[in-house]
């Protein structure tokens, strides 16, 4: 009884709460400042200056697509959360108020543009789709598998114990069954894949994005269609990543590393706008965007070789250990032998690794680009380095080498292994270049 | 999207080698022995506490070997006061803060002042014992990459704080 009262009240208070908060929404613009007022007994106003936003994103949900409406939130320099937010309006309002906002809050003589000129990327319904296949499908399947294993556990209920029983006997833990671990495996596979494709559709689906004055701003989404506003201020650096699947593919995942938000709040996805371009001409086209691509104008420096030793340590122990172990415990001793091809690889891959790292330096900028099979890509101008760390291990010192961190408000880059003098100079070009630019993390 | 910064001949420069570090108080090695001892003597009980109670726990037939490997990082831990005492240093500069600390890796951080958001002094009761405080800068990096500059005394520390936030003002006048 109690239960089926509350099934009641429950979703009429709601919608009465509801009712009243759209009665009493207002939303003004008062000298310079946005202003949204609601509540009836518990009255909120929310007064947001123009020149504290940095950013008004609109999207459109499912829900409010067949109306016509929009989502407004507004974002200001103080914190990481939604500082305001206007939960629907006509969609045209939605924009022209947008631009207004947008045309106040800059305080400097700068107009922003609107996204009237040609977008910079674009995402055909093809490429969302591959970009969909060449996901890194492990984690997915390992989710698939846990959905798939407490499902299983359920069936007990619905089919009896006994033929749960007879299916773990005969086929899960049965380890002759090599077929049907195969079946399965193939099977998770394609769903995984599936769940990727179709995640990558509710995400990317329509992407296109364009640049103005002060910001990216780019438009996704097939459900809820989202317009993300990156403000060049909040960049802190650039990330570009491939695997080696996906470099045959010629595909590059873009980040866009944002800043953190204040001390102790949480780091949520929106630090972290990432999406893929589709040739390498296209992606040195943005580095270009952002500030230039570094590996054709300057010159590569390269880090010490003995890096390889310290990036081989760790994993050799662990491989010998996990093998020591592993043929103790069958009372082998040939399974001793499978290390040694292991560890030539890991060798072998590290040199490669090491030999291949290299990073570009000029005034403003440095690039880092390293990887084995795949690439990475990092590009920071120096006013955005908050400080600077340098570390030296006891070997190290010997070689007169060091590892080089540069703390930014959205997380760390290293230089490992380079020359200590290197590192000093890099250090007294940050600070002298952070002493003449002005405060950037907002 | 930014001018260029006009390019700064790297020699000019005063060379970070040249930096003259202050030292922190010396007592503040009897801080850390104080502090050290406690921690190590909470170790020790944790471990007693394990034995008294689960005395047949397999890992108590090797209490020789527990109990070395416990002196051992005793001794590690107070030769590494010492030796990290004497080369820990810090320099207040024109534009950054420099700070130098480490014994097995040593560590020279450097906070630009134009990007320090805010600094603090505070002391903990050990440090309160013999007139010490702590000077802690901020930035917008992430928190563990912070500075806490350990060791200084109280006037000292104030003076310090003061000194940034004068500074931090005049950067963003």
């Amino acid at each position: 009884m109690m239960w089926e009262l509350l099934a009641i009240i429950y979703p009429l208070i709601t919608l009465i709460a509801a009712f009243i908060k759209l009665k009493t929404f207002k939303y003004y613009v008062l000298d310079q400042s946005l202003i949204i007022e609601f509540g009836l007994f518990k009255k909120e106003k929310i007064n947001i200056p123009f020149k504290k936003i940095t950013s008004v994103n609109i999207e459109e949900r499912f829900l409010h697509q067949p109306f016509n409406l929009g989502l407004m939130k507004i974002e200001t320099a103080g914190s990481n959360k939604t500082e305001g937010e206007i939960p629907s309006l006509e969609l045209n309002k939605a924009i022209a108020l947008k631009e207004y906002i947008l045309n106040h809050s800059v305080s400097d003589h700068q107009v922003v543009e609107t996204i009237e000129n040609p977008p910079l990327l674009r995402m055909s319904s093809k490429e969302v789709l591959i970009y969909g296949i060449t996901n890194n499908h492990l984690m997915t399947s390992i989710w698939v598998i846990g959905i798939a294993w407490v499902y299983f556990w359920r069936l007990r209920e619905v089919f009896g114990k006994e033929w749960v029983n007879n299916i773990t006997t005969n086929y899960i833990f049965h380890w002759q069954n090599l077929s049907f671990y195969l079946l399965f495996a193939m099977v998770v596979f394609i769903i995984a894949i599936f769940v990727s494709v179709i995640r990558n559709f509710l995400r990317f689906e329509g992407f296109t994005l364009y640049q103005d004055t002060l910001s990216y701003q780019y438009k996704a989404g097939l459900i809820d269609k989202r317009n993300h506003i990156i403000p060049y201020k909040k960049l802190q650096f650039l990330r570009v990543k491939t695997n080696w699947w996906r470099k045959k593919w010629n595909i590059y995942t873009i980040s866009l590393r944002q800043t953190q938000g204040g001390r102790g709040e949480k780091q949520n996805s929106k630090t972290e706008a990432s999406f893929p371009v589709f040739s390498k001409e296209r992606y040195i086209k943005f580095l270009n965007t952002y500030y230039k691509d570094l590996s054709e104008t300057s010159s590569a420096n390269k880090i010490h070789f003995s890096y390889w030793i310290r990036l081989s340590i760790f994993p050799i122990i662990i491989t010998f250990l996990a093998f020591i172990a592993f043929s103790w415990y069958y009372k082998t001793t040939w399974m001793l032998l499978g290390v040694i091809p292991i560890i030539l690889y890991q060798i072998i891959a590290n040199m490669i690794f090491v030999k291949k790292y290299r990073y570009f330096i000029n005034e403003d900028a440095l690039q880092i680009e390293s990887g084995l099979w795949g690439k990475k890509i990092e590009l920071i101008q120096w006013k955005n380095v908050q400080n600077v760390i340098i570390t030296q291990t006891i070997l190290q010192r010997r070689k007169n080498l060091c590892n080089i961190q540069l703390v930014t408000a959205s997380g760390l880059l290293r230089i490992p292994y380079l020359k200590y003098q290197d590192a000093l100079n890099v250090q007294h070009h940050i600070i002298m270049i952070t002493a003449q630019s002005s405060k950037s993390w907002n | 999207m930014e001018n260029l910064n006009p390019i700064i001949s790297i020699e000019d420069l005063p060379k970070i080698e040249e930096v003259e570090y202050q030292r922190l108080a010396k007592v503040y090695k009897r801080v850390r022995v104080v502090e050290t001892f406690a921690f190590l003597m909470a170790i020790l009980v944790g471990i007693l506490v394990l034995w008294y109670f689960f005395p047949k726990w397999g890992i108590f037939k090797h209490r020789y070997w527990i109990g070395g490997i416990w002196l051992a990082y005793a001794i590690y831990r107070y030769i590494s006061i010492y030796i990290q005492f004497s080369y820990t240093g810090y320099a207040l500069r024109d534009k950054d803060i420099i700070y130098r600390t480490g014994f097995l890796v040593r560590k020279v951080k450097s906070f630009p002042l134009s990007r320090i958001q805010h600094s603090s002094v505070q002391s903990n009761f050990i440090e309160r014992m013999f007139g010490l405080a702590s000077v802690s800068v901020f930035t917008a990096g992430n928190a563990s990459d912070d500075l806490v500059i350990r060791g200084i005394e109280t006037e000292t520390a104030e003076k310090i704080n003061q000194w940034v936030t004068q500074k931090i003002e005049e950067n963003d006048q």
